[in-house]
């Protein structure tokens, strides 16, 4: 019981604290439970992590998620999630509340007519990293420009074509399994 | 109806949003900008300004603030919760077998083939915003200024790799001086 209330203290105190999302976050995890607490083995932790980047949904949640339930099963995961989530509800609310208020302000306004072309760089940027980072190259290139063809132009759901992608990668990963034994034998 | 809405728009999110942060912001644009129609692009813009700026995981900043701003505090909480409800049901699952085949070939290989794809969608969401709403003085005779932030901005986070807060409130103190 002892653990499972200092693991959500843990996560809410990196909750409430870092700024910049899940991989900064990561950093402040790892201090917390691998160095101060000695919960877990260091490469423990970073076996764990390989696996949980894979994962659908908010990296920071399932961080939290795994990192608690190796710690102290299913009543440590959820007290990890709840740790982590719940400052951003509170401090959200808080700015949305106020926000909404003075979005009319015409300082406000002025600010944020400055910062909404500072956030179209801000997604740009990832994206050209991850185009370098998955190798694209002049045959692959045909995936990410179908991607935004039929969510630009033809208003695909995202949801479908990411199911669609599962579905290929998984059908072409059995495919060259099968060639990679078949030329071995 | 609205929270049943808010509910099942971010419970595809949860289930569905493959490669981080960026990636999902164009599955949230589909469903909250273009499908539900309940913000405007700027508006959009907006939140992910302020969802970056202040402490937690992102995605769940832009949750709570998009829950609240459809459907008030209750609107916050289902949003919130129904992102992190797939997650928490898929943990055993996970746990059974992800975990006990991380080395396997079929698992590793449709993980690496998804990552042209979420490129794209990433793109994508950066593309939707792309439009007079955020960049209100583009054209041939304007000053442009709004082009050359997102240009300086982009310089700076994948070159220089300064912290994207500090160029946030840059750019805003710009569009103060300026606007």
């Amino acid at each position: 019981m002892r653990i499972v209330f200092q693991l959500f203290l843990t996560f809410f105190n990196i909750g409430a604290f870092t700024l910049g999302g899940g991989y900064a976050m990561l950093d402040m995890i790892e201090k917390a439970v691998v160095d101060r607490r000695h919960w877990i083995e260091k490469d423990e932790f970073w076996d764990m992590i390989t696996i949980v980047q894979m994962l659908p949904g908010v990296f920071a949640v399932n961080t939290a998620l795994y990192t608690g339930y190796k710690i102290k099963g299913i009543w440590g995961a959820i007290a990890a999630c709840l740790g982590a989530i719940i400052p951003s509800i509170v401090i959200i609310l808080l700015i949305a509340v106020f926000f909404l208020d003075y979005k009319e302000n015409q300082v406000v306004e002025r600010i944020f007519k400055g910062i909404r072309p500072c956030v179209v760089a801000l997604i740009l940027s990832p994206s050209i990293k991850m185009f370098i980072n998955a190798k694209v190259n002049w045959k692959t290139a045909v995936f990410p420009i179908a991607t935004v063809v039929l969510i630009y132009f033809f208003k695909v759901s995202p949801v479908y074509i990411i199911v669609a992608t599962i579905i290929g990668s998984v059908a072409f990963a059995f495919y060259s399994q099968n060639r990679l034994n078949k030329s071995k034998s | 109806m609205i929270y049943l809405q808010l509910f099942w728009a971010y419970l595809k999110i949860g289930i569905f949003g493959f490669g981080g942060g960026y990636a999902m912001l164009s599955m949230i644009q589909f469903e909250i900008v273009d499908h539900y129609g309940w913000m405007t692009t700027a508006e959009f813009a907006d939140m992910v300004a302020l969802s970056q700026m202040t402490p937690g995981p992102v995605s769940i900043n832009i949750a709570t603030y998009i829950g609240y701003t459809v459907g008030g505090f209750w609107g916050s909480l289902v949003a919130t919760a129904a992102i992190v409800l797939p997650s928490l049901l898929m943990l055993y699952l996970v746990l059974k077998f992800l975990f006990k085949h991380k080395e396997n070939y079929i698992v590793k290989n449709t993980l690496a083939s998804m990552k042209p794809v979420i490129a794209g969608l990433i793109f994508v969401a950066a593309l939707q915003l792309m439009n007079s709403n955020n960049f209100i003085d583009f054209g041939l005779h304007q000053n442009n200024i709004s082009v050359i932030i997102c240009a300086v901005t982009f310089a700076g986070v994948f070159w220089a790799k300064i912290n994207p807060i500090l160029l946030i409130l840059a750019s805003g103190l710009v569009g103060y001086l300026i606007y």
